[in-house]
């Protein structure tokens, strides 16, 4: 059986696609008309964004009259806990390191190897125990990554 | 025939066979692992593939698709977690009959469900495909156009869920291709002014991004799931002539099952064993042994979900429509190696044409093999530190989508997909839509465009021509008819109140 979406979800979903449409919409309108055949380069990306927005109001359309009597059932025993702020943490930790490589603060080796430990120290619940154990994992994965890229493909990595 | 044997001699050389071992080897392995699938295995192969052979990339990535629907059913027997989606009926009695105390019995069945399954699907394929690519060689802009939209509305109709959702996921993949060069007339558009634009979204970030990052960030959520132990044996695992005969029927009824549903553009493995297992149930003599632990359930549901991968490969060589969302990356594999999908590909190609058909069969050879050998050994990987997984696979998404340009806009690309495919997984949104959509758009707009430009605007061929009239009814019919099987079954409610 699968799980309610909570309605308000969908209206946030489709709100944001209708603005997503619009986006798409407005950036076509600087295109110019068709002149060497029928349709121009400006068709397809207002016939699509009118779809999206037609599907979005649906979608709110449909979702509107569950507003009121939705119940959320997050409180259902689950076997185990979900971590939610774990995968923001992971996910920021990515942004920076991504970062970090992008502006060339430092180079992927270093880098990658402080990633993956950061990330591993977090997704095992802070074990410093198991840290060294990963910190080695970290170093082989890296490295080897590192010549298998560089010196079997012959992609430069940062 | 002599292309079909020629790539048998091709494929059974060292290198290539090595690859496929491989291919098929690890498909097994992440498909046994609940949260990781074929799709994201393939997906993160794909870079590696620029720098192969491409008889070999796609012989590897073949490999992969056929283990990677196979090995889900360890998982489903042994712990009642899917591997993956295909393998969800399985689990119904799978499950119980390992419960029971025959785990082996359980996984020799779907193994062995699973072999027959692809070899009876390969004859189609390799029967099927030249055919129907010669058919497709008289297809116009007008037949592809309905073809792409048919396959697209079908998806949306028979996803789970809402199919409103559905067609917002593959409007909005259409509507990611967008930006860059426009396909027809080579102007520049929504590129907002931003340089990295210019070229377009590219496929690997998109789909590295909207299925592998966002599926890594899912379980990062539930990453203390950890999986109960199960005692296993090989014992029994081997199935009697008996045992053959007794599920002879059942073999054959789920592989064309299987295989047709398969064939149908965008309608994946999981369809094919669900619509077999129903089908096993309401001819059966005892349908309520069915979820207890019923070996005619396993055999239904491996049979077809294996099946389905061959039925799908069909309309993916003869006519460039891919048959599931894996056939969607395939797509983009072939399209990465030049390579034009479609019916040319026969003649331009034939070494890939019917390297795909041969690969299958060679494929579902070494995963019987693999798996009847094996079985106990990749059960224990179901067991491997989560962490140390999900942090390799997310750093080997970085360097995979960075080596492809060398670019750190890819990288950039890849982490935002995999937020909207968090986001869609959570409102339940479909990724398969999106990703058919991304993957098809510049077909349909092409082929639209061109169709108009030879009948001077007019759209009249949508009804004419007797394929594009076929596939566009379909189409039609394909919208509106859950539509009123909505309203007729809210009607009946209504009188029976």
């Amino acid at each position: 059986m699968q799980k309610q979406v909570d309605p308000k979800a969908d209206i946030i979903l489709a709100i944001g696609m209708i603005f997503f449409s619009a986006l798409v919409y407005w950036g076509s309108l600087e295109l110019p008309p068709p002149r060497y055949e029928p349709l121009g380069s400006a068709a397809v990306p207002q016939g699509l964004a009118a779809i999206m927005a037609f599907l979005s109001v649906l979608l709110i359309l449909r979702a509107m009259p569950h507003l009121k009597t939705f119940t959320s059932k997050e409180n259902e025993v689950s076997d185990v806990t979900p971590r939610p702020l774990l995968a923001v943490l992971i996910f920021a930790l990515t942004v920076v390191f991504i970062a970090i490589l992008d502006l060339g603060l430092l180079s992927f080796i270093p880098a990658g190897i402080l990633y993956m430990t950061a990330i591993g120290y977090f997704m095992t619940h802070r074990n410093l125990k198991r840290m060294p154990r990963f910190f080695v994992f970290s170093v082989l994965m890296v490295v080897g990554n590192y010549y298998l890229f560089t010196k079997v493909f012959y992609i430069d990595l940062p | 025939m002599e292309h079909l044997l020629a790539s048998f001699v091709l494929l059974l050389q060292p290198i290539p066979l090595l690859l496929l071992f491989i291919g098929v080897a690890s498909g097994i392995v992440i498909g046994s692992i609940p949260g990781l699938t074929a799709t994201m295995l393939i997906t993160l192969t794909l870079p590696l593939t620029f720098f192969m052979d491409s008889v070999n990339a796609i012989t590897m990535l073949v490999g992969m698709y056929v283990g990677g629907i196979s090995g889900g059913l360890i998982a489903a027997t042994l712990l009642r977690m899917p591997g993956t989606p295909a393998s969800i009926m399985t689990t119904f009695d799978g499950y119980p009959l390992s419960q029971k105390g025959h785990s082996a019995r359980a996984l020799g069945l779907g193994i062995t469900a699973s072999f027959i399954g692809g070899l009876i699907s390969w004859m189609f394929l390799a029967v099927l495909s030249p055919p129907l690519a010669q058919l497709a060689l008289t297809f116009g802009p007008w037949e592809y156009f309905t073809l792409v939209l048919m396959a697209l509305v079908m998806l949306a109709s028979l996803s789970q869920g809402s199919m409103i959702k559905a067609l917002m996921a593959a409007a909005l993949g259409m509507m990611v291709h967008l930006p860059g060069v426009d396909p027809s007339l080579g102007q520049m558009r929504l590129t907002f002014d931003i340089h990295n634009l210019e070229g377009g979204l590219s496929l690997l970030p998109v789909l590295i991004g909207a299925f592998a990052v966002s599926q890594i960030f899912k379980d990062i959520v539930v990453i203390d799931r950890e999986p109960p132990p199960v005692k296993l044996e090989r014992k029994g695992m081997l199935l009697s002539l008996a045992d053959m005969k007794k599920y002879s029927g059942n073999f054959f009824r789920s592989s064309c099952i299987g295989t047709w549903v398969g064939l149908l553009p965008g309608i994946g493995a999981n369809i094919a064993a669900m619509l077999s297992y129903t089908t096993a149930k309401n001819v059966s003599k005892e349908p309520e042994k069915f979820g207890t632990g019923h070996e005619h359930g396993i055999v239904a549901a491996e049979t077809a979900n294996n099946a389905a991968v061959g039925g799908a490969l069909i309309p993916l060589i003869t006519m460039g429509i891919p048959g599931s969302v894996v056939d969607a990356i395939l797509i983009g594999a072939l399209i990465m190696h030049n390579l034009e999908p479609g019916p040319l590909l026969f003649t331009t190609n034939p070494e890939i044409a019917y390297g795909v058909i041969t690969a299958y069969l060679i494929g579902n050879i070494i995963m019987f093999g693999i798996m009847m050998f094996s079985v106990v050994h990749i059960a224990r990987m179901l067991y491997i530190p989560r962490a140390y997984l999900l942090a390799t696979i997310l750093l080997f998404c970085i360097i995979g989508v960075f080596a492809v340009a060398n670019r750190f806009f890819d990288v950039w690309i890849m982490l935002i997909f995999g937020v909207i495919g968090f986001i869609m997984e959570r409102t339940k949104m479909p990724l398969g839509p999106f990703v058919i959509g991304f993957v098809l758009s510049p077909i349909a707009e092409m082929q639209l465009r061109s169709g108009l430009m030879a009948t001077d605007g007019s759209l009249l061929p949508l009804f004419t021509r007797p394929f594009a009239a076929t596939f566009f009814a379909i189409s039609v019919l394909s919208l509106f008819w859950p539509l009123f099987i909505e309203w007729r079954n809210k009607n009946r409610n209504q009188t029976a109140a």
